[in-house]
């Protein structure tokens, strides 16, 4: 975009209004590029060492809560990611023990490690604790939705099933 | 994520997805006020109502790994959607929203969007979307990432 063009916009429209609908290619030559970019190196190594273990946490959790969007958008299964997966994460991020996170959510360990292991897919008692827990950050819908994923793939592609059922259908 | 109508103040919900090569022949300069072909090496997605096509923003950015940030390149709201004569608002801020989301979900608690913008408005950028100065940048990052998160997104339109 020319000098000139943008002059035209900002008459047009105003600062304010052109802050509020654009961002326009940056013009720096690369010199002024690379002082740029050195001083926002330095801001970003500052600000990210300062940051309390909760902080960094937090963000984690956010992390987790968005890859858990990312693939249910994705609308396709994929057999490693499944609810015993982010919740395996989600406990890594707490830094926590199985015993002691089964506690916190008032399971048994065992009960935990059959949804970590898809063994067992939880009720969705356990689906709202484990939103109350991430203090709403991992919402129990994604808990959920991670589930029927796996059961729609399963009712999807169960050959075994079929062949079981179908001694029961008089067709 | 959704868009506020001036008017009414109707909440109108928005899909940001990919930009696809078909896209290419209707994003034109005189709706979009760039040339966006010379985007198509990096990462450009377009903001329209959920379940409809009409493209209403565009964002194109990159990811710099190694400095654990994305960089916006351009963004641009529809000519319909800029000035006076706009009927909705927030198709920037999503945008930006997006941008921190997908920062976010790749560099974790390291995650930061930066930009380099023209000198006249980087204070309104600042004031409007909450970014912070480093040189002749400005960055999002830590607690300004979680406002603007606050601020764009909501509890029933996650996914």
């Amino acid at each position: 975009m020319t000098k000139k063009e943008f002059d035209r916009l900002l008459k047009k429209y105003g600062a304010e209004e052109l802050a509020g609908s654009f961002v326009f290619p940056a013009e720096n030559s690369a010199r002024d590029e690379a002082n740029s970019t050195k001083r926002l190196q330095e801001i970003l190594a500052e600000r990210r060492a300062s940051k309390t273990p909760a902080e960094k946490q937090k963000a984690q959790l956010m992390q987790l809560r968005f890859q858990i969007e990312d693939y249910l958008k994705e609308k396709r299964f994929n057999g490693k990611k499944t609810f015993g997966y982010f919740l395996k994460s989600y406990i890594t991020i707490l830094d926590k023990k199985s015993n002691e996170f089964a506690d916190e959510i008032d399971i048994k360990p065992t009960e935990l490690s059959q949804y970590i292991n898809n063994h067992r897919t939880p009720p969705q008692p356990v689906m709202i604790r484990l939103e109350l827990h991430s203090k709403n950050i991992i919402p129990a819908i994604h808990w959920y939705r991670l589930s029927e994923n796996e059961k729609l793939h399963v009712l999807m592609t169960d050959k075994m099933l079929r062949r079981e059922q179908r001694k029961y259908v008089k067709i | 994520m959704y868009l506020r109508r001036e008017k009414s103040g109707e909440i109108i919900p928005v899909s940001i997805e990919p930009v696809s090569y078909s896209d290419y022949k209707k994003i034109t300069k005189a709706r979009y006020f760039f040339n966006w072909k010379i985007e198509k090496e990096f990462f450009v997605y377009k903001l329209t109502v959920k379940g409809e096509t009409d493209i209403l923003g565009l964002i194109s950015f990159k990811y710099i790994d190694e400095e654990y940030r994305i960089e916006i390149r351009l963004l641009a709201v529809a000519t319909e959607q800029t000035g006076k004569q706009k009927t909705v608002d927030r198709i920037a801020g999503n945008l930006f929203t997006f941008a921190a989301k997908k920062a976010i979900s790749k560099y974790g608690d390291l995650a930061a969007v930066s930009l380099i913008p023209k000198t006249i408005l980087g204070q309104y950028y600042m004031d409007k979307y909450g970014f912070e100065q480093a040189g002749e940048s400005l960055f999002l990052e830590g607690e300004s990432i979680l406002k603007l998160l606050n601020t764009y997104e909501d509890d029933e339109e996650r996914i």
